[in-house]
């Protein structure tokens, strides 16, 4: 009976010396996991970068409907430089479409019109269309997201 | 060479405790093992945390949702500091109605009372670091409130804040003092009470009247497996929390929308419902007094044997104690 | 009343008026308005200002009292007519012209007292300019200023016109817009209706009214179908459907309302106009599920804001399909609500998979539970056997 207790003893304390250990490497994996950074920080907004292509691909007084973000963004090539800005009309969200000749934007839903800074120049819209840095980078234009401005 | 190394830990293995001790003397064994975890959470969200104004929320973002097991290394950290200081509190209450810090451990006492007011200061010190709505104002309008404390307030208001009024500098302050300050001082003086516990050991409790006296049981394995079953299920406890709950946070911080009446963490109510009661040199006072008592509590009960009476008084002001702190707790909630 | 018209107004810094010692209370309200700078009281009403006493009422001095209703838009429109005395202020000076084809100036013209004149709008003596939020002309101001008389029961009904319009446009569309929002485009009535050239407006006009701010949605009727009804005379442009003063948030009833007014419910037209709201509909609904899906889903796994500019893309392909309708065009309309169903459809696909994912951690719990029950176990079975072995232990040493 001594002889059976000491094996059930020793059977039950290798069980738990397995289970601990067990128990023990799965902790310790989830930490290595931890450990291992995260691909791009994509979901989480913060101050970063996005390509978006080369700057030869506008043509001067030309625009280019891009997402940023999954966003709309209108990066347009004026005189002075680019300038990149959210698609989506401060009235109700439509997508605004950049007009070449006129050097407007302009929403299809309810005829709003932004200038080629974002104003409002006319129609239902109160907010100027969020701005964006654009700027090249190695040959590659890009827009910077994360410190959004409204004039 | 070995057969040293295995005298010394033979000792360990003939250690002993008592063997009427109940669960509540595993309490303090628990409060260790939390704190660990406390610290090893701490450590990992360090890694990817970032303390400074501008990028703090974000990162507590990043955490929560780009970081692999992120959202479970924050939860269980915020709520396992909360657990934490429970457990020190229903320690300190069972060391205190066990009457443990009675010679030789008075020292092991006001060592535990130091380290329940550097817990403390973790948890106050880290709440800050989320830099939401909620941590950003309820630290603010706990700066008004120890502003009101006279001498002490000031000296408080230097050392950690800085001086400052909220802002970067402050972040910055407390994160020093969340991982760098505290840690250290909360090691040493942990280590010390680890010390004094393994040296004196646990205080025999009064065995049960016309029960026998049983001789003490082993360490290992009775002990520590008992010590492993509440940790488990402790532990299991605080993971199903930290899943089912995830940690709060509120929107980024706003300086210029206060979110008022904030409250502060439950177990700060009762300090900030007794300084709102009592202001200026009458709080520094009481303050003084509460916090001199507790570390004077061996030095009035030295004697061993009490008359039943004094025992009588000695239960009944611990549980005045208590229900008072949770009287101005609640009081301070319903406010 | 020629004598009137030949009192100059004086420019040059006049001598203190007597007026205001018998008539103080006129004084002050005169001071807060604009006429106070350069107008005195004797510039409208005539008489000597230099006398203290009734002896200023001097019918010599050109006083005329108070102006009877008839005179007093040419009173104003002596100064308010001519280009040079407005050109310093930089104000219009067609106000009169266009009263005069207005419905209140023909009335007035025909002899009719009871008809708006300009003091009815813009005040007697206290007058402030439409920038001004306490004018009656301001924005906000002005359905309650129109609605004076043309909420007035008794005064409507001699002319048998209705009472409700400034009730009916507090709660449409464009009430809301202008009181409750405040916007500063919001219509008022005199946006429609002209402001001194006020008038109701028949069918042929109104169209060009509504398609001042909405002009798309006109662009789009007019490619459509309808524009030769209304050409035709069968419809009004606008307002066979939406109403004027009572113009509600059009939802898709409207399409069951007030396509059957013309088009038989067997009709191929009426099918037309139950496939465009079907298209509507669905597309709506798709966004709308989704949008909730995500507020859902968001309070556990806020990771799904990452999807939140993908569902504003579908809902702005939407709302663009929402002045298209007006052009009858299904197939365009089909185009662009698609679009909004499948983005809709696909962000919603991809928020349930992060909801998915997130399940697993509840099944993570279960097994850690399952882990510590499993260990406990074990832990506490093995204590047992050790306490056994030791008291069968003692048992033998005693023996």
């Amino acid at each position: 009976m001594e002889d059976e207790s000491a094996t059930r003893r020793s059977f039950l304390s290798r069980l738990l010396a397995g289970t601990l250990l067990t128990g023990g490497a799965g902790v310790f994996a989830a930490i290595v996991a931890y450990l291992f950074p995260p691909a791009e920080a994509g979901s989480v907004l913060g101050p970063r970068r996005v390509k978006i292509g080369s700057p030869d691909e506008i043509l001067p007084g030309e625009g280019k409907l891009t997402l940023v973000d999954e966003e709309p963004v209108w990066v347009v090539r004026l005189t002075r430089g680019f300038a990149a800005m959210s698609a989506l009309c401060t009235h109700q969200g439509c997508i605004v479409k950049w007009d070449p000749q006129g050097r407007l934007f302009r929403c299809p839903c309810h005829e709003g019109q932004f200038d080629e800074h974002g104003n409002v120049v006319s129609g239902l819209p109160l907010r100027p269309l969020t701005r964006f840095r654009v700027g090249a980078l190695r040959g590659d234009l890009f827009v910077f997201r994360g410190d959004e401005r409204q004039i | 060479m070995f057969s040293s190394v295995r005298e010394i830990f033979r000792a360990e293995w003939e250690r002993t405790v008592p063997a009427h001790i109940n669960l509540l003397h595993y309490l303090g064994a628990v409060t260790l093992i939390f704190l660990l975890l406390e610290i090893t959470t701490g450590i990992l969200l360090m890694i990817y945390y970032r303390p400074s104004a501008g990028e703090a929320y974000y990162s507590i973002g990043v955490i929560m949702d780009e970081v692999r097991f992120g959202w479970l290394i924050r939860a269980l950290h915020r709520w396992g500091a909360d657990l934490l200081i429970l457990l020190s509190f229903l320690h300190l209450i069972r060391v205190y109605f066990s009457r443990a810090y009675q010679a030789p451990r008075q020292l092991n006492w006001n060592v535990g009372i130091v380290l329940l007011i550097v817990i403390i200061t973790f948890g106050f010190t880290g709440t800050l670091l989320t830099w939401d709505q909620y941590a950003y104002w309820s630290t603010d309008s706990a700066r008004e409130i120890i502003s009101g404390v006279s001498v002490l307030g000031d000296i408080v208001l230097t050392l950690i804040w800085g001086g400052w009024q909220i802002g970067e500098e402050v972040l910055l302050r407390f994160y020093a003092f969340h991982v760098g300050v505290l840690p250290w001082i909360v090691v040493a003086f942990l280590f010390l009470h680890v010390l004094l516990v393994w040296r004196f050991g646990i205080k025999e409790p009064v065995p049960l009247r016309g029960g026998r006296r049983l001789p003490p049981v082993p360490f290992f394995p009775d002990f520590a497996i008992n010590l492993l079953i509440a940790v488990l299920i402790t532990g299991g406890l605080l993971l199903s929390i930290a899943i089912f709950i995830p940690p709060p946070l509120l929107e980024r911080a706003d300086p210029l929308s206060p979110l008022l009446h904030t409250q502060p963490r439950w177990y700060l109510l009762p300090v900030r419902e007794l300084l709102e009661s009592v202001s200026g040199g009458t709080a520094a006072l009481c303050i003084i007094g509460f916090v001199a008592l507790l570390f004077l509590v061996p030095a009035l009960d030295r004697r061993a044997a009490q008359p039943t009476w004094k025992l009588i008084l000695h239960r009944g002001i611990g549980l005045l104690w208590v229900v008072g702190w949770v009287f101005l707790g609640v009081r301070g909630y319903l406010r | 009343m020629l004598a009137v018209l030949s009192v100059l107004p004086g420019r040059e810094a006049r001598a203190e008026e007597s007026c205001a010692t018998c008539h103080p209370n006129v004084k002050t309200e005169a001071v807060e308005g604009v006429h106070a700078k350069d107008l005195s009281c004797t510039d409208c009403h005539g008489g000597d200002p230099t006398v203290v006493t009734m002896e200023s009422h001097s019918v010599a001095a050109g006083y005329i009292g108070k102006p009877s209703r008839v005179d007093i838009p040419a009173l104003c429109a002596r100064c308010h007519a001519d280009p040079n005395r407005m050109k310093p202020f930089g104000l219009a000076t067609d106000q009169y012209a266009q009263y005069q084809t207005s419905g209140h100036g023909v009335r007035l013209a025909q002899g009719d007292t009871k008809t708006a004149v300009c003091t009815d709008c813009h005040g007697t003596h206290r007058m402030l300019p439409p920038r001004e939020p306490t004018s009656p002309t301001a924005r906000r101001n002005i359905p309650e200023t129109c609605g004076r008389c043309h909420s007035d029961q008794a005064l409507m009904g001699a002319y048998k016109m209705p009472a409700d319009q400034v009730e009916k446009f507090r709660h449409s569309v464009h009430g809301i817009a202008l009181f409750d929002e405040e916007h500063p485009s919001a219509p008022t009535c005199a946006t429609c209706h002209g402001a001194h050239g006020a008038i109701a407006l028949h069918v042929g006009s109104i169209s060009m009214v509504c398609g001042h701010c909405h002009s798309r949605t006109r662009e789009y009727f007019n490619e459509g179908p309808h524009r030769k009804a209304a050409d035709e005379g069968k419809m009004s442009e606008c307002v066979s459907c939406h109403g004027y003063h009572d113009i509600a948030h059009p939802d898709r009833t409207l399409f069951d309302t007030t396509c059957p007014s013309c088009h038989p419910p067997d009709s191929p037209n009426f099918a037309t106009a139950q496939k465009l709201k079907t298209l509507l509909s669905r597309a709506d609904e798709a966004v709308e599920t989704c949008a909730a899906d995500m507020t859902r889903i968001a309070r556990l796994f806020p990771t799904v804001a990452h999807y939140y500019p993908r569902l504003q893309q579908a809902k702005a392909h939407f709302m663009e399909a929402l002045p298209v309708q007006h052009s009858l065009a299904v197939d365009r309309v089909d185009d662009l609500t698609r679009s909004a169903r499948s983005i809709a459809e696909d962000v919603r696909a991809s928020v349930h998979g992060v909801e998915q994912e997130g399940q697993l951690r509840y099944v993570v719990l279960g097994g850690a539970w399952v882990f510590i029950l499993f260990t406990a176990g074990v832990a506490y079975l093995y204590k047992k056997e050790r306490a056994r072995a030791s008291i069968q232990q003692e048992g033998a040493e005693r023996d």
